[in-house]
């Protein structure tokens, strides 16, 4: 009895480690074979993850590559379009009339990913700058060494700018009837040509009523002389910088000047001047109207004066009469230019010497913060699905934009 | 006999344990096999998709270098050099349909060679070529009609050129992309002039209206550009509503010093001076811009602009159409 037991025993502690051997063989197997392939759960999110950006790529390949049924033009072009000009409404002309790209992308995109489950983000193209500048230059004969500063340090500054990522364009208006000037004992006008100002895209200069396309739209305040920087101001807000204002910049307009609109503040009062404050309400009206900040330059009243007498024309300005002057500029201009500042959102910088200007020109743009938006900016904001937890899926399209050469990037999120 | 009982069932049991783990690893290996096999497939679908979207955003480059340089060929009267006379000194210098291929195609493939220069394209995807863009002709026959509808558009291909996308597979494309450009009416503006010009009736619409008023006392020079600018509204009738045509007289003195153009060193014709003729002689150096508002076109500086032909007409007036001298006895 006791020996069958004790072969009972013997038996089943045999079977009992042989089954220990063939599970703890079959499980090295197993682990062994698992080591080798990627993680279930990691394979599943994988696929997971593969499938849903298809699925993200191929929707929005559908909604992009689709017409839009106004224009026949696909939606991935009319993006493109719209990035430039800037505007979610575009102008296709007068048989096709105006088209809003997001309502018809929104429809789209709804219908793809569900509505309020998608956003996108189209970025401004490089074509567009940070910043937009209209400089108004009084070209009276006092101003031509605050022009000439402009015209020489103003390129390295905007190009420094451009390498800090802060790009800007400026376009200089001359007021009409300029006078002569003494530079580098030459005798020049005043002038775009005459000071030989660059003609990039980034910097340029025109003289305001010098042709019918700058000519000012204002019926009654037309610049009428070298000094009247209030109706040139207006003028020039007009028209913006060269190729017009675009929505996305911020827009600044400075009038360089040491005298009043009309002249010479000596005797001047809002009340006797009213032909000068008139010029100044244009400034600040078209301001307004136009979203653009004024900061208004009061020039050093003093500079060397060239008085060309005829028998000298085209000779060194050496042997023409040549003498330092200096206007009365110290009371109501700077009253009138703090004013048109305080009324735009701009500051008045009231300059000590004639070398300073380009200069105030970068401190005014590098203390400017800027918080730029998307170009576009369609669907439900990014901030709701993210304080909602979700998965966010993302995918960049790169769009050709109008500008010749130029392209942007539309960012496509999705979320269930 | 119960140790063998015990035995049968372990062996039962191991062999059980041991189909159960054959399963589950074969499983295991089906599972992750095919999950594996559907990521690779999901991936090499998405390097053909990288390639297709390549292809679009090309296609649309072609597009907007076409519109671009329709623009800017129609502002130079259908030519690349900037001011092209259709008339010079008399004598018709119509741009023939090649030169305007040709401008088209020239100043076109110089804006597409600067979208495939700045294209940022996906990691792994690249793009040579393609900087040489032919634009196609609808053709006379279907432009030259007052109704523009079958004429609103046309082809534009951009060839020789590869894209090709390397990722978890290859793909590449090597054949042209071509895109329609619509809605853009280049073409019917240029059939509609040339069906006028081809058959010089600017000029005859000009002299029938210096006729018309020969006797009347104005100044030669006003006869001139009030003819001019009856052409220029006859000239209107030719397009539908959403074309303006304007006449810009750029020598308002009427003489034959305006037919003193580098267009041509003009030769005048001996009937011009002739004494027993009567009436108006005189010159015209006329600046005819057509511009169509039915759609906007994107423009290289970015903007939506109509389409403006611009083209220069110099030209003796009147001459020998005019009546012999009428005498008074």
């Amino acid at each position: 009895m006791s020996v069958s037991h004790g072969r009972m025993k013997a038996q089943f502690s045999e079977m009992l480690a042989f089954m220990f051997l063939v599970i703890f063989v079959t499980f090295f197997i197993v682990f062994i074979r698992l080591s080798t392939l990627p993680g279930l759960s990691a394979t599943l999110n994988a696929a997971v993850e593969a499938h849903e950006s298809k699925y993200l790529m191929s929707g929005v390949n559908v909604v992009f590559f689709s017409t839009e049924p106004k224009s026949g033009k696909p939606l991935m072009e009319m993006l493109g379009l719209a990035a430039y000009v800037g505007n979610k409404t575009i102008d296709m002309g007068r048989y096709i009339g105006t088209v809003d790209i997001s309502e018809e992308i929104a429809k789209r995109m709804d219908a793809v990913f569900g509505k309020g489950k998608w956003s996108m983000e189209v970025d401004f193209p490089e074509t567009v700058p940070e910043f937009q500048i209209v400089i108004v230059a009084d070209t009276s004969g006092s101003m031509c060494n605050d022009i000439v500063d402009l015209r020489d340090k103003l390129p390295e500054i905007l190009s420094n700018l451009k390498k800090a990522g802060r790009k800007a364009e400026v376009t200089v208006y001359m007021l009409p009837s300029p006078s002569g000037c003494c530079v580098d004992g030459e005798e020049v006008t005043i002038s775009c040509t005459g000071l030989g100002f660059p003609d990039k895209e980034e910097f340029n200069c025109e003289t305001v009523n010098s042709a019918e396309k700058l000519r000012c739209q204002l019926q009654s305040s037309n610049a009428q002389t070298s000094e009247d920087w209030g109706n040139g101001l207006a003028c020039a807000v007009q028209h913006g910088p060269r190729g017009g204002w675009k929505d996305g910049t911020i827009r600044i307009g400075i009038p360089l000047s040491d005298e009043l609109s009309l002249g010479s503040e000596c005797g001047c009062t809002d009340a006797s001047c009213k032909s000068g404050l008139d010029s100044l309400q244009a400034a600040i009206l078209e301001a307004g109207k136009n979203d653009v900040k004024i900061f208004p330059l009061r020039a050093y009243p003093c500079g060397t004066v060239c008085y060309p007498a005829p028998t000298c024309a085209n000779q060194q300005c050496s042997e023409l009469n040549k003498r330092t002057y200096c206007s009365c500029g110290d009371t109501l201009l700077i009253d009138w230019m703090t004013r048109l500042a305080s009324q735009t959102g701009g500051t008045m910088y009231n300059l000590t010497d004639s070398g300073g200007t380009a200069e105030k020109i970068n401190d005014i743009v590098s203390s400017m913060q800027v918080e730029r938006i998307s170009y576009l900016q369609l669907g439900t904001t990014l901030d709701l699905p993210r304080s909602q937890g979700k998965r966010i899926r993302s995918w960049d399209f790169t769009l050709p934009v109008s500008y010749s050469g130029k392209y942007t990037v539309a960012h496509v999120y999705a979320w269930q | 006999m119960r140790g063998v009982d015990i035995t049968v069932i372990g062996l039962v049991v191991f062999l059980g344990a041991a189909a159960i783990f054959s399963w589950v690893i074969y499983q295991v290996n089906l599972g992750t096999g095919r999950a594996g096999e559907t990521i690779g497939d999901i991936r090499t679908g998405q390097t053909f998709a990288k390639m297709e979207n390549t292809k679009r955003v090309l296609i649309e480059d072609v597009l907007f270098s076409t519109h671009q340089a329709s623009l800017l060929v129609a502002s130079q009267g259908g030519s690349y050099v900037p001011q092209r006379y259709w008339m010079c000194a008399g004598q018709l210098t119509i741009p023939t349909e090649a030169e305007v291929l040709f401008a088209l195609s020239n100043i076109s493939s110089n804006f597409m060679r600067t979208y495939i220069e700045g294209i940022n394209a996906e990691k792994g995807t690249t793009v040579e070529g393609y900087g040489c863009l032919y634009a196609y002709d609808p053709g006379q026959s279907v432009c030259d009609v007052k109704d523009s509808s079958e004429c609103e558009s046309f082809p534009a291909t951009a060839t020789k050129g590869k894209i090709s996308v390397k990722g978890d597979g290859e793909a590449s494309y090597q054949d042209p992309l071509q895109g329609e450009a619509a809605p853009n009416r280049f073409f019917w503006i240029y059939h509609r002039l040339k069906g006028v010009f081809d058959k010089n009736l600017f000029m005859v619409w000009v002299n029938a209206d210096v006729r018309e008023h020969c006797t009347e006392p104005t100044l030669n020079n006003v006869k001139i550009a009030n003819a001019i600018q009856a052409a220029c509204e006859r000239l209107q009738e030719e397009f539908d509503g959403y074309v303006e045509v304007t006449c810009t007289n750029l020598c308002p003195a009427a003489d034959m010093d305006c037919l003193n153009v580098p267009c041509q060193a003009p030769s005048v014709p001996e009937a011009c001076t002739t004494a027993s003729m009567q009436g108006v002689h005189g010159g015209m150096n006329v600046e005819i811009s057509v511009k169509d508002m039915k759609y906007n076109i994107p423009a290289a500086g970015g903007s939506m602009e109509p389409l403006v032909w611009n083209l220069m007409v110099v030209s003796e007036v009147a001459g020998v159409e005019h009546r012999p001298v009428d005498t008074v006895k």
